[in-house]
């Protein structure tokens, strides 16, 4: 019982990242790889000052949302400037450049030793640390972030995303500021990676610079677009398969040191099948493809 | 877009393909925990593991189980996997000895695979899933200070056979270790580098993880103290391969020493590209060395590096026993990770049997303990969960481990 | 000091010769083919099991960069090409490429372990001293080696009519059509090419630093970054950008941890990305705006 809970909770964290990375890649077409950059700075945020200054756990969220949008727009600011290829490896850069930091800071962030000992949530006087607390906790989470992404799509301001994603040329001509709509979208991606984040470390109680890596952005990227990009239940729908195909792997028997590649594997081929035949994914409204690349 | 009108078929259609994986997967568990994967060929029971996924309670009648339920998170994979699997050949000849005696214990082993997170949920399903009162924990030891919180909070008892950084010491009341603490080698690292080679400048290159800056740390502390002076310290990520960038840095200063903490094969790295570098100096290391690994990787490049050891020798009294079991049944000397994890598992079926199945009661009968004769030797654990033990200096001399002392 | 530029050069010979193999691909491809990374991993491990088979050590060489050859051109001919002809554009074929190099880079840790591996002959030797800093013959062999590839490869390039033939697809591949150049075939030559200076990067690595299944994927970071900040278009410029790598992570970590290594590689990328985005040498393309 216990296991399939940690399984759904599971599921329920890569929910919070996939939608909120749909909204940037799926609805807006900016593929980005600095995810896993924004799901870290959320759960550090959470965990340190959970650790350090014992604060409640919505005050940890909150000022994890706030920093890891700041970096959100961070990263969405450059997006103007630079050509969309290209700004596939300025994500990236983002994303080493942010685990370095996470890995190397280590008077602030004790660096790869890890923060371990994260204390468990309470919220509004209750102890949230057994696994249907928690799953309680998360489900409740996911589906906040799943209504706010559904009422941003469906608003003007939704449509817009999807103009840009569709000709971005046309979306300037057609008056709208597509770089405040741009850095927007980021942030707000940011922000509900960060939630996912603290949710991860108040529950797995440690975390350390390798859960965030560019591996993690690749993996969060795979699910968006397996599950179908520019379809909030796409990712709801990713994330329920990409966590439970490697876990189907345990019944098999294989040994652990054969199954962390072997998973991979998985990955990495779903990728490159998915890319051949069915490049929206299982319910995907978007191919990355455009209409005029040179 | 026509997608739109067949989304709802289609959406259906993928969830019933999710059910369909759900089915298929639960229906071939034949392992019985399917948390992080097994290695362990216990045997597979698919009702007690569908008991499990309901949620079956712990056994409560009174007495002790038989068999014994313990739990384990070695390193079987991974940098740290030599000492995951030197335990395990020690736990092995422990379990065969007790069940000799009469005494049936199960260990449940999971593979921490040289990854704290790895081994924090491991650890985390032996003490809520399993709920088993003691797990041995022989991991690296980042790994132990990341479960140590879990342990304390479930009041599961976390063993750790192997693990020597100085940061275990204040880790918890239910943490415990038949390993010295890294600080008595570090101290012995360090009056060696001071007082007998009068080494009075000295350079650091640790690995960047709990091990490497622990000891890091309480060398440089004590060596300061003791008048020396460190004049740079440098780290390199776990597994790296490169150390070109750090060595220039320090073949540019003036000292007479280098203080290298790191995994075998990251040592043998330093040790050969230094000596392609033309690095000349003396370098001093901890016990992680000894792997005829870094005589692979190094060469002559080892020659002359001199390192702490926790003492043992395969001749004592007490630990030849030992050792000429452990030669017969696995073909190789047997060492301190093994010997360590034997007197472990005895350790626990003892303080078990004389204060009941429960973390608790483990707890106060181990703090008890006082001069129990294991293979590794006399062992007492202090008010923190550790025990003191001699340390030794050894060196690499003709590509072999010796001892220091006889070979200077 | 000496030393200082003595090991940027060598890590500048390497990100060179791995950024010119991917920027060839990319002037004709049009699209960033990671899976480059684990083609240089393949070298090395490909030359490790061909000696461990006993084979010659020189011949296990050779025909291990004949073997990233084959494999750069058969990732072409089955992953991209029928993208391409299905209208891929350049994310697909990227996220192509990393499923790819994870499919490729797992196999080699399944079949050979995650631990590291060495082709390494003979005993542990101090390096010459050259100029006040100690260089190894494998170090030194690999600086020439890429010296040599990298001028050999811009004079083929520019001289050969195969190498014009490649030039004219990357340029403008309809308009090569049209003059009846093969693009299938100089595609099939580009990745062959490229992938083979790939497997000669891993070789190199290899020799000197051993081998492991992660070996390629910081070596193409860097040579991305090289082909990026040193311009896309250009083979010097893109050996000039290798170099401002080599200095930079060999400089800049004097004073602070060499951990902050990566960082400062990436750090410079986006800076180029932000205010030089042709690189050095290369020529601007303005996007479309209003």
């Amino acid at each position: 019982m216990d296991y399939l809970l940690h399984i759904l909770i599971l599921i329920g964290i890569y929910v919070i990242l996939s939608l909120s990375l749909n909204l940037i890649a799926g609805y807006t077409g900016i593929l980005s790889i600095a995810h896993a950059a924004f799901y870290g700075v959320g759960a550090y945020v959470a965990a340190l000052m959970a650790l350090k200054l014992g604060t409640p756990f919505l005050a940890n969220v909150i000022c994890a949302i706030i920093l890891s949008g700041l970096l959100g727009a961070l990263v969405g600011i450059p997006s103007l400037r630079i050509r969309d290829d290209y700004f596939v490896i300025a994500t990236f850069a983002f994303q080493v450049i942010t685990f370095s930091v996470l890995n190397n800071w280590v008077s602030f962030t004790s660096g790869p030793m890890g923060l371990p000992g994260i204390p468990q949530p309470r919220i509004f006087g209750l102890q949230v640390s057994s696994h249907w607390q928690f799953l309680v906790l998360v489900g409740i989470c996911a589906i906040l972030v799943f209504l706010a992404a559904r009422r941003i799509v469906e608003s003007p301001f939704g449509r817009v995303l999807k103009a840009i994603r569709e000709d971005e040329v046309f979306a300037l001509a057609a008056g709208k500021n597509v770089a405040a709509y741009k850095v927007l979208v980021f942030v707000i991606g940011a922000a509900m990676a960060s939630v996912a984040g603290a949710l991860y470390a108040t529950y797995i109680t440690f975390i350390d610079p390798t859960s965030f890596t560019v591996m993690e952005s690749i993996f969060i990227i795979s699910i968006v677009i397996i599950g179908g990009a520019g379809n909030l239940w796409g990712s709801v729908l990713g994330a329920a398969v990409l966590v439970i195909l490697p876990e189907a792997l345990r019944f098999v028997g294989l040994p652990s040191s054969v199954a962390a590649n072997v998973r991979q594997i998985i990955y990495g081929a779903l990728l490159v099948a998915f890319m051949m035949w069915r490049p929206q994914g299982f319910i995907g409204e978007y191919t990355f493809r455009k209409g005029d690349q040179g | 877009m026509e997608n739109r009108n067949l989304k709802g078929n289609r959406i259906s259609r993928s969830l019933g393909s999710i059910l369909i994986l759900f089915a298929i997967g639960f229906s071939m568990a034949g392992c019985e925990q399917p948390f992080p994967a097994r290695d362990e060929q216990t045997p597979a029971v698919k009702r007690s593991f569908l008991k499990k996924l309901l949620g079956a309670k712990k056994p409560s009648k009174p007495g002790l189980p038989d068999p014994l339920v313990l739990g384990a998170v070695l390193e079987l994979t991974g940098p740290g996997a030599p000492y995951g699997q030197w335990s395990k050949k020690g736990l092995d000849l422990a379990v065969d000895d007790l069940k000799a005696k009469g005494v049936n214990v199960r260990l449940i082993i999971e593979d921490g695979q040289s990854d704290p997170k790895m081994a924090v949920a491991a650890y985390t399903k032996l003490a809520t899933v399993d709920k088993v009162p003691v797990v041995i924990t022989t991991t690296i030891s980042g790994s132990v200070m990341a479960c140590a919180p879990i342990a304390e909070r479930n009041q599961v008892i976390l063993f750790a056979p192997g693990s020597s950084s100085p940061e275990i010491t204040k880790a918890g009341d239910y943490v415990f270790r038949n390993r010295i603490s890294g600080i008595y080698e570090t101290e012995k690292a360090a009056e060696l580098a001071y007082k007998q080679l009068g080494i009075t400048r000295m350079v650091m290159l640790l690995v960047n993880n709990d091990f490497g800056l622990s000891y890091g740390d309480a060398f440089q502390k004590i060596y300061e103290q003791a008048g020396g002076a460190i004049v740079a310290k440098d780290t390199f990520a776990s597994g790296a391969t490169d150390f070109r960038v750090q060595l220039t840095k320090l073949k540019a200063l003036e000292y007479k020493g280098i203080f290298l903490v790191g995994q075998v094969a990251e040592c043998g790295y330093v040790l050969k590209q230094a000596k392609e570098l033309g690095i000349k100096t003396q370098w001093i290391s901890t016990i992680g060395v000894e792997n005829s690994k870094l005589i692979e990787i190094a060469g002559d490049a080892a020659e002359g590096l001199i390192y702490t050891a926790p003492r043992y020798e395969l001749d004592d009294m007490g630990t030849s026993g030992f050792e000429q079991k452990y030669f017969e049944r696995f073909q190789e000397h047997s060492n301190l990770y093994a010997a360590n994890s034997y007197d472990a598992l005895n350790l626990l079926v003892n303080a078990i049997r004389s204060a009941g199945y429960t973390g608790a009661g483990i707890k106060d009968a181990l703090y008890k303990t006082k001069d129990y004769p294991g293979v590794s030797g006399l062992t007492t654990f202090d008010a923190n969960g550790d025990v003191v033990k001699p340390v030794v200096l050894k060196m690499v001399k003709g590509g072999k481990f010796v001892s220091y002392e006889a070979a200077k | 000091m000496s030393q200082l530029i003595a090991n940027a050069l060598i890590t500048a010979a390497i990100i060179a010769l791995v950024a010119v193999g991917f920027q060839l691909i990319f002037q004709t491809a049009r699209f960033f083919h990671f899976a480059h990374g684990v083609i240089i991993t393949c070298g090395a491990y490909c030359a490790y099991w061909l000696t461990r088979e006993g084979t010659p050590f020189t011949a296990a060489l050779i025909l291990s960069v004949l073997f990233c050859a084959a494999l750069g051109s058969a990732i072409w001919v089955f992953t991209y090409r029928p993208l391409q002809a299905r209208g891929a554009g350049p994310t697909i074929l990227l996220l192509a490429s990393l499923g790819s190099y994870i499919v490729i880079q797992n196999v080699i840790s399944l079949w050979f372990g995650n631990d590291t591996k060495t082709i390494r002959q003979g005993v542990v030797h101090e390096g010459l001293e050259i100029l006040g800093a100690r260089i190894t013959p494998v170090q030194a062999l690999t600086m020439l080696t890429s010296a040599v590839l990298i001028v050999g490869l811009h004079f083929f390039l520019q001289k050969t009519r195969i190498g014009n033939a490649m030039r004219a697809v990357a340029n403008d591949p309809e308009l090569a059509m049209i003059s009846g150049i093969d693009s299938n075939r100089v595609f099939i030559g580009t990745f062959a090419i490229g992938s083979a200076l790939a497997g000669v990067a891993g070789i190199l690595m290899a020799l000197d630093i051993d081998m492991n299944p992660q070996m390629g994927m910081n070596a193409l970071l860097m040579g991305v970054v090289a082909v990026i900040i040193g311009g896309v278009n250009s083979i010097p410029g893109v050996a000039l950008g290798a170099l401002l790598l080599g200095m930079a992570q060999n400089f800049g970590v004097w004073k602070i941890s060499s951990q902050w290594q990566d960082a400062i590689a990436f750090i410079i990328l986006l800076a180029f990305l932000l205010f030089r985005p042709q690189g050095f040498m290369g020529k601007k393309v303005k996007k479309a705006t209003i």
